[in-house]
């Protein structure tokens, strides 16, 4: 699942559009868009890529509404009812100022994309530094984010925070709600430059604008992140769901205690690791008529000479 | 759809803030000129973060400039071997390793992949000079890292060994498995600046041991060590169990010793895997599709390794290998203490 927020509806009207999003209207507290599979049906040869791999894991935008408190309820909101976190890729998408103004060391410029590789909230002076583990081309540039809209003060902003060029208002409650759920690994902030920061009109025009300019960037990052996100999900090295309900079987007429089928869980994982198949190891025990046992007691010889396997 | 690529290791590197425009910064940054350079304030705030992905980072590692306060040498761990050395002791002035063995501990105990340089390395002499008023040292610089694996853009290896060369009762192990095509500049030769060099049977290094070289060329390094008149110590540690580690880690010991005259070694150690439980449950839960970490190991003393029985015999079958090749008085065992 690839967790799109943006804080206005301008911002994300590209997007929705691009991506074919629909409104969910189960969402009853924060306007809410996702994809038409919000299941993941993933091709069995994921290993090979193909595009209806991406195109089926789902998309969901939320939006946020500008500000720092109703972008970290909406966020852990969104976030709080979610069952599989490990597989969720959160992508921040939204607009900021340039405060850097005429730092020749840090230009901004005026509707460039930038990936954020540091936030920092000029409320608390907390930091926070999403990973970095993809190259998508883009400029980078730390952003502060702040309570208020900016009219000429980011100049004073910038000085306090001379490492930090661009400002916003949610992205620092974005990355501090999320990161109760996620990790920097799952976190993605993209920043489009509207204004200078010092009060200048920013229009819905001009965001809409803005963001649509990008979308074909914003597009290739949501492919990237559904990959992992599809990634995650097949991951876990977890014995098949088939298998676990042999093992429960097994376990429980072999009358094994909770700490004894952790055991036998663990000696099973290793020899499929290790190539032995255990199919034919536990069917073996029913094959011969060694189970169901009696007792626990030919429960702990049967799960000793499993572990003599390993 | 262009696949979007992995940022490639160092592609960024934090810095902490009071560490700007320093000189040994400015040493370091000329080795990575395309590197994105964030400011931090502390180490922590990026190394610490919660929920990391350490196998992910690992991937894509990213540089940590930071300096250590606090204490920085600590009494040697209970697992590692101390050789017989009443004043065994450990720093850690880089965290983090450039390889990536599936087996390693770094995986369980620290909480991000990336690979944090302290460059205060001033202090941490200080610290073991305050030390060496009291009593001997007998130091690993090399623990929680590979410092030779980084050495051409640290200069650790090299610092080390001119301050051993300057301190009499002061012997340090560099553990390492690296292996360069040439022995790195300026390092001191001193018989209290020992090298020890982990071997691995083939099979072992190729399915566990990535990004390492093979042995042939540790086995390649080990001789430019002797013929620098460093000591050389072997480290047969972890044994790891695995199909035909019998016929695996007897090659190895006859390839060694093929190649490295038995006198030549200073001494060698032995000791099969052993991991803290705490540092084993993260490992499992972020490798589940690792053998070696999967193996059913059994708990003793909040510590994981081989059941008994199969420790026994792994480690005296590689003693009984050795020892007609050294003798068992330069064979260091790890034994619980």
């Amino acid at each position: 699942m690839v967790l799109i927020t943006t804080a206005l509806y301008q911002e994300a009207e590209p997007l929705i559009r691009a991506l074919h999003l629909k409104r969910d209207m189960t969402e009853k507290h924060f306007q809410t868009f996702t994809n038409i599979s919000s299941e993941v049906h993933v091709s069995e040869d994921y290993s090979n890529e193909s595009a209806d791999s991406y195109a089926n894991a789902s998309v969901r935008l939320i939006i946020t509404g500008p500000g720092m408190l109703p972008a970290a309820v909406a966020v852990t909101n969104a976030l709080s009812h979610m069952e599989n976190l490990d597989a969720v890729q959160l992508l921040s998408i939204g607009t900021c100022a340039n405060i850097a103004g005429d730092d020749e060391d840090q230009p901004a410029f005026l509707h460039d994309l930038y990936q954020i590789v540091g936030i920092a909230d000029s409320t608390t002076g907390q930091r926070f530094y999403p990973d970095l583990l993809f190259n998508y081309g883009l400029p980078e540039g730390m952003l502060v984010t702040g309570p208020v809209v900016l009219n000429d003060s980011g100049a004073e902003l910038h000085a306090q925070y001379p490492a930090f060029s661009l400002y916003d208002m949610e992205g620092a409650a974005i990355a501090k709600a999320a990161s109760v759920f996620l990790g920097p690994h799952q976190e993605t902030f993209l920043r489009v430059v509207t204004d200078a920061g010092h009060g200048d009109a920013v229009t819905q025009t001009l965001v809409r604008d803005a963001v649509g300019g990008k979308v074909e960037t914003f597009l290739q990052v949501v492919d990237n992140l559904r990959a992992i996100s599809i990634k995650e999900t097949l991951a876990g090295g977890k014995l098949p769901e088939f298998t676990l309900s042999m093992v429960d079987k097994f376990a429980h007429d072999a009358h094994m205690s909770v700490t004894m089928k952790n055991q036998l869980v663990q000696y099973l994982r290793y020899l499929s690791l290790s190539g032995q198949d255990i199919f034919t190891i536990l069917q073996s025990y029913y094959d011969d008529g060694r189970l169901p046992t009696r007792d626990r007691r030919e429960g702990k010889n049967v799960l000793e000479e499993i572990q003599k396997l390993a | 759809m262009d696949r979007i690529l992995e940022n490639k290791n160092f592609a960024h590197i934090y810095l902490e803030d009071a560490l700007v425009d320093t000189k040994n910064v400015k040493q370091i940054l000329l080795h990575f000129p395309n590197a994105s350079i964030i400011p931090i304030r502390h180490y922590k705030d990026v190394f610490n973060r919660r929920h990391q992905s350490y196998m992910l980072q690992h991937q894509s590692q990213n540089l940590i400039l930071a300096e250590k306060h606090g204490t920085l040498v600590y009494p040697g761990a209970p697992v590692c071997q101390s050789f017989g050395n009443r004043w065994f002791y450990y720093t850690s002035c880089v965290m983090n390793c450039v390889f990536d063995c599936e087996y390693c501990y770094l995986k369980g105990m620290y909480p991000s992949g990336n690979l944090v340089l302290f460059l205060n390395l001033e202090d941490i002499f200080k610290e073991v000079e305050a030390l060496l008023r009291e009593h001997p040292v007998y130091l690993s610089v090399s623990y929680d890292t590979d410092l030779l694996a980084i050495e051409s853009f640290t200069g650790f290896v090299r610092r080390w060994t001119e301050f051993v060369a300057a301190h009499p009762d002061l012997t340090i192990e560099i553990r390492t498995k690296a292996a360069p095509e040439l022995l790195p500049a300026g390092l001191v030769p001193s018989d209290r600046s020992i090298f020890a060099l982990t071997l691995s049977p083939d099979a072992v290094v190729s399915q566990y041991e990535h990004k390492t070289p093979a042995l042939a060329s540790r086995l390649s390094f080990a001789e430019k060590l002797l013929d620098a008149c460093f000591p050389v110590r072997l480290c047969f540690d972890p044994m790891l169990y695995y199909p035909g580690w019998r016929d695996g880690y007897s090659a190895m010991v006859d390839t060694v010793f093929k190649r490295l005259s038995p006198d030549s070694i200073r001494d060698v150690s032995v000791g099969s895997f052993r991991l803290s439980e705490e540092y084993l449950k993260v490992m499992r839960r972020n490798m589940p599709s690792s053998a070696v970490v999967q193996y059913p190991f059994v708990a003793d003393h909040g510590y994981y390794q081989y059941p008994p029985a199969r420790m026994e015999e792994m480690e005296t079958f590689l003693v009984d290998k050795l020892s007609p090749y050294i003798g068992k008085e330069k064979i260091f065992r790890w034994k619980e203490q």
